[in-house]
């Protein structure tokens, strides 16, 4: 039962990845089209929508054979099902349509000389125009409250606790991997709360001083949708950290005996809070858009410019994906293709970011050593 | 306020952050007290390098027009502050003499070029588009 409802968890955030890939060329800035650089005008134009037409076509019959070609896998080889093929199955496709688009974009970008005898500006908001209603540090207190408390019961119960400790839980609930009763294995939990909240906290400080980039045609109204966009994932990354840390702590007081669940509950406490996660984010992603470029807001032209076109920026795109640009002084910025943020990996400031995870892995292993 | 640099043009981008900033606070778009972007983020935000956005600021600071505090950053100076910065009237007269010049030479007589002067100054007051 326990591992029919997994199979139909995962098949659904798997279609929704898929959905998501299918309606990304609508979700993306305006002056964005398959990560390259246009004016806006010219991106709303027949020539771009026909690729955008085109994209989805394909991409719907490949995904249509994707699905297929996973059904029999799944039937032919059940052991892979869990490994996480199937999610590199669709990141894989959908990396393979945006270059394959991308080339396209930048073909035509070329050929129609759309760039040449426009206006290159940058615009940036520097008074109260946009007002910034920013959203408090002290929720990240709620979080970090949790891992401390963890820490101290872990200490508290340790002289009260069996020699095996059960470490990891299978999709049915039930453990499946046990280690020796010692201090640095009770503590690993809540020291995975602590850095996990760092790495939260990280990109919360990112979303707020990430790079600004205003449309040069209607300044105004995008430095609106943009402060719209950081407060509504602000606000996520802070319910993503708490309902990151009740899960976290649920298996914990499970662990150290603090409190008994028969599997399913087990089971409704760890996919729960991330099925909200994701859908969260799915909403954000298509309410807002990148950027906030969906966001309905206050209109106003103070600014407009219906020519102007911001620096083209494409080679410091590599391959599309990674931003190289080390005499810009921004770590955190917006993606190119999908909803988010990246790093500008030319900054030093970026890889310790990045670092952050590794962290915790070699954390992780020396605790379990003593 | 929205801060505009143009690439094209040869006039330098501090200057060009430097006027716009000036003419910001004249017409009332920025108000004394109002806290700036910081030099990062003002940087990334308009695709300049840190140094030149850096410059904008430090002659903002050195003019009197802005200051800059430990924790808040680059602020707004009060108007009182402004106006007894010495000097100022001095360096006024120097920046204008090349375009009175300018003006004589394309046959403006003093009272033509006064009011162009005052329309000029009236178009900041009012905060409208450059």
């Amino acid at each position: 039962m326990n591992t029919l409802v997994f199979q139909t968890y995962h098949a659904i955030v798997l279609a929704a990845v898929f959905a998501l890939g299918a309606a990304m060329p609508w979700l993306t800035r305006k002056d964005i089209v398959f990560g390259v650089r246009l004016p806006e005008d010219f991106a709303a134009g027949e020539a771009v929508r026909h690729l955008r037409r085109s994209y989805l076509n394909a991409y719907l019959a490949a995904a249509a054979v994707a699905v297929v070609l996973l059904a029999a896998q799944s039937v032919v080889w059940p052991m892979l099902k869990y490994d996480g093929f199937d999610v590199l199955a669709v990141v894989a496709l959908m990396t393979a349509f945006y270059w394959a688009y991308r080339a396209k974009t930048l073909r035509l970008k070329a050929d129609s000389r759309v760039m040449a005898g426009r206006v290159q500006v940058t615009v940036a908001e520097i008074g109260p125009l946009a007002p910034e209603n920013l959203v408090s540090w002290a929720w990240f207190l709620l979080p970090l409250g949790l891992a401390g408390a963890n820490a101290l019961l872990g200490l508290w119960r340790y002289p009260n606790l069996p020699d095996r400790i059960p470490m990891h839980f299978g999709a049915d609930g039930l453990p499946n991997s046990w280690a020796h009763k010692s201090v640095g294995v009770v503590l690993l939990m809540p020291v995975i709360q602590f850095v996990t909240a760092a790495v939260l906290m990280v990109s919360f400080w990112g979303v707020r001083h990430s790079k600004r980039q205003l449309s040069p045609q209607r300044p105004a109204e995008s430095a609106r949708q943009q402060a719209l966009f950081r407060r509504a994932w602000s606000i996520f990354i802070v319910a993503a950290a708490i309902l990151t840390m009740l899960t976290m702590s649920v298996i914990f007081w499970v662990m150290v005996g603090f409190v008994r669940l028969c599997p399913d509950a087990m089971m409704a406490a760890t996919l729960g809070p991330s099925a909200i996660v994701i859908v969260y984010a799915i909403v954000l992603s298509v309410r807002l858009g990148q950027s906030g470029s969906r966001a309905a807001v206050a209109a106003s032209d103070a600014g407009d410019n219906p020519t102007a076109v911001a620096r083209d920026d494409d080679r410091f795109w590599k391959a599309g994906l990674f931003y190289c640009n080390p005499d810009d002084p921004a770590v955190f910025l917006e993606k190119r293709f999908g909803i988010g943020y990246t790093v500008n990996f030319a900054n030093p400031k970026a890889w310790l970011f990045i670092a952050l995870p590794l962290v915790l892995i070699v954390v992780a292993l020396l605790l379990t050593r003593f | 306020m929205l801060l505009r640099i143009d690439f094209e043009t040869d006039r330098p981008i501090y200057q060009q952050i430097r006027d716009q900033i000036v003419e910001g606070i004249a017409g009332g778009a920025l108000t004394p007290g109002a806290r700036l972007p910081s030099v990062r983020q003002l940087a990334a935000d308009l695709d300049i390098n840190l140094q030149t956005a850096n410059k904008a600021y430090a002659i903002l600071q050195a003019e009197g027009f802005l200051t800059v505090h430990r924790r808040e950053g680059f602020i707004v100076r009060a108007f009182d502050e402004m106006r007894a910065a010495p000097g100022h009237l001095r360096d006024l007269e120097r920046k204008l003499r090349p375009l009175a010049a300018e003006a004589l030479c394309r046959g403006l007589s003093p009272d033509e070029f006064a009011g162009l002067c005052r329309a000029a100054s009236d178009t900041v007051k009012k905060g409208e588009g450059r």
